[in-house]
């Protein structure tokens, strides 16, 4: 689903990623990990593209990630940041409505709200809501849009035990509907047993 | 009843009532006014004056309150700042400065096509001057937006004041006209042209109102949901700016309307732009009718400026309801 061949990847003028070559096949999930600084969320940028490559070769379903319009990338993956932006204080299920434009439906959106257990908040304004629950409303908005590629930034950051194994339960279960799954996480390669690979060197 | 009904009865019910006292009361006593108002071909003084002078002055504050209202309403939506208005952006400015040099070159007459178009042009110009200035590290900053679109207003306006003393001719304006805006020299002329630019712009926005919602999310965001965010913005700027060279080509400059009518419509309504735009249509033209009625009457024969009771009527309102209300802005 996703070949990334000898990539390089640089934030201003810096080379964040070099060299760095993966692949992730339809129906896995994979994990990166490392340190604070180490590119993490650069690469995971890169993969959604919203940062360009330098060099080196991207692809997405068969064609390069740069090569997408933009509504046709948002139809094909869809993308959890690690701090979602809320600027109007609409509700979270006004929120999820957005993502029409990206394909959902009223049907997809309930199963999302459902899925993450977010029901209590579907009337609240997401302005008015704590980190966690912005960060799982931000996750219903991208797998109510329903693409065979989701992307997360740390996922698990602001997440309560429950929640966390919660958002796990529900990426396996997406993953195992053949989806593909890349999540850049803050916690130790132990914790990660329930991936199907693991990127930590890059 | 849902509160978004009532708050549309309620500023119908005022819009029909100001439109009533406006049609009765001006600088002459009239008899015979409902007779007069029923037989406009009547070759009265009372049917003159109210078919050729009074309501084709309503009409145009109607449109141009419904434009300042659609303007304030886009240009914080597409900026996701609730500090953005047209006054505040440059727009205005803009719009002005490419007036008055229309005129000195003899190019336009105030109140034509050319001059709103002209103005559209200045005002698109300065808008995106300021966008350019306010980037940093390739992102609009929302504090560099405001401190350089009030520095590139002030720079322009200084222009303006400077370049009114040089235009000689008959049908120019003085400084007080662009700074404060007036609606006493307008004719039923102008309604056409107005009505023209209102519509395109006021079509245009509510075209990407939608889009405009996605783009409360971030800029990042509304791309993963397959919304350009330069795309949206360019076309609510293009908006603006018809919107904007339309009102301040014909009136001048009329402060406040675009900030207070947007802020009081999101309180009551909520945040969602298509609705957002028409209550602030509604509420732009309802305030900037009670407000020329004010100017026109309250020192008759004598006209004051329409920007001081815009600002009278608009600046405390908004600042009850802000004060007394959460803001539908998020706090961080």
């Amino acid at each position: 689903m996703i070949s990334i061949n000898s990539i390089a990847v640089s934030r201003g003028d810096t080379e964040v990623i070099k060299g760095f070559s993966a692949d992730m096949k339809a129906g896995t999930i994979t994990a990166i990990i490392g340190p604070n600084g180490c590119g993490k969320s650069t690469l995971l940028a890169a993969i959604s593209g919203d940062l360009s490559i330098a060099s080196g070769e991207l692809k997405m379903n068969g064609s390069d990630v740069s090569s997408f319009a933009i509504a046709e990338l948002a139809k094909l993956r869809s993308v959890v940041l690690q701090q979602p932006v809320f600027n109007l204080a609409f509700t979270v299920q006004e929120v999820l409505a957005m993502a029409r434009t990206a394909g959902s439906t009223l049907a997809s959106e309930m199963s999302a709200i459902a899925q993450l257990a977010i029901s209590d908040l579907a009337d609240r304004k997401v302005t008015q809501l704590s980190g966690g629950e912005r960060q799982r409303v931000a996750i219903a908005l991208a797998i109510a849009v329903d693409a065979p590629v989701l992307l997360l930034d740390e996922p698990f950051a602001a997440q309560d035990i429950e929640s966390t194994n919660r958002i796990i339960e529900l990426l396996k279960a997406a993953a195992k509907a053949g989806k593909t799954i890349i999540l850049v996480a803050h916690v130790t390669e132990s914790e990660l047993s329930w991936c199907d690979q693991i990127i930590k060197n890059f | 009843m849902h509160k978004r009904s009532l708050f549309l009865v309620l500023n119908l019910l005022v819009l029909v009532s100001a439109i009533a006292v406006s049609i009765s009361v001006g600088a002459s006593q009239i008899d015979g006014l409902v007779s007069a108002l029923f037989h406009p071909s009547a070759n009265t003084a009372a049917s003159e004056i109210i078919w050729q002078i009074r309501i084709p002055r309503i009409a145009t504050a109607l449109i141009i309150g419904a434009a300042l209202g659609v303007a304030g309403a886009i240009a914080q939506g597409a900026t996701s700042n609730p500090l953005a208005e047209p006054t505040i952006l440059g727009t205005s400015a803009g719009a002005a400065l490419a007036v008055v040099i229309g005129v000195l070159a003899n190019l336009i007459t105030i109140g034509s096509v050319g001059a709103m178009a002209l103005a559209a042009l200045g005002a698109l110009a300065a808008t995106l001057l300021t966008f350019r200035f306010a980037i940093l590290n390739r992102q609009v900053s929302s504090l560099n937006l405001i401190i350089i679109g009030l520095s590139i207003s002030a720079t322009i306006s200084a222009v303006v004041g400077i370049l009114t003393t040089a235009v000689t001719r008959a049908d120019a304006r003085s400084i007080s006209f662009w700074n404060f805006g007036s609606l006493a020299l307008t004719n039923s002329s102008d309604i056409l042209p107005l009505l023209l630019f209102a519509i395109t712009g006021i079509t245009i926005a509510v075209k990407i109102a939608p889009q405009l919602d996605v783009l409360s999310l971030g800029d990042l965001t509304a791309k993963h949901l397959g919304v350009d965010p330069r795309r949206v913005r360019l076309l609510s700027l293009v908006a603006l700016s018809i919107l904007i060279g339309a009102a301040v080509s014909t009136v001048g400059t009329i402060a406040f309307l675009g900030l207070a009518a947007p802020h009081i419509v999101r309180l009551i309504s909520g945040p969602k732009h298509r609705l957002l735009i028409i209550q602030s249509a509604l509420l732009g033209a309802t305030i900037l009718l009670i407000a020329d009625t004010l100017a026109r009457t309250i020192a008759k024969p004598n006209e004051l400026n329409v920007g001081l009771f815009t600002a009278l009527i608009g600046a405390p309102v908004l600042a009850i309801l802000v004060r007394n209300r959460q803001s539908s802005w998020s706090q961080s």
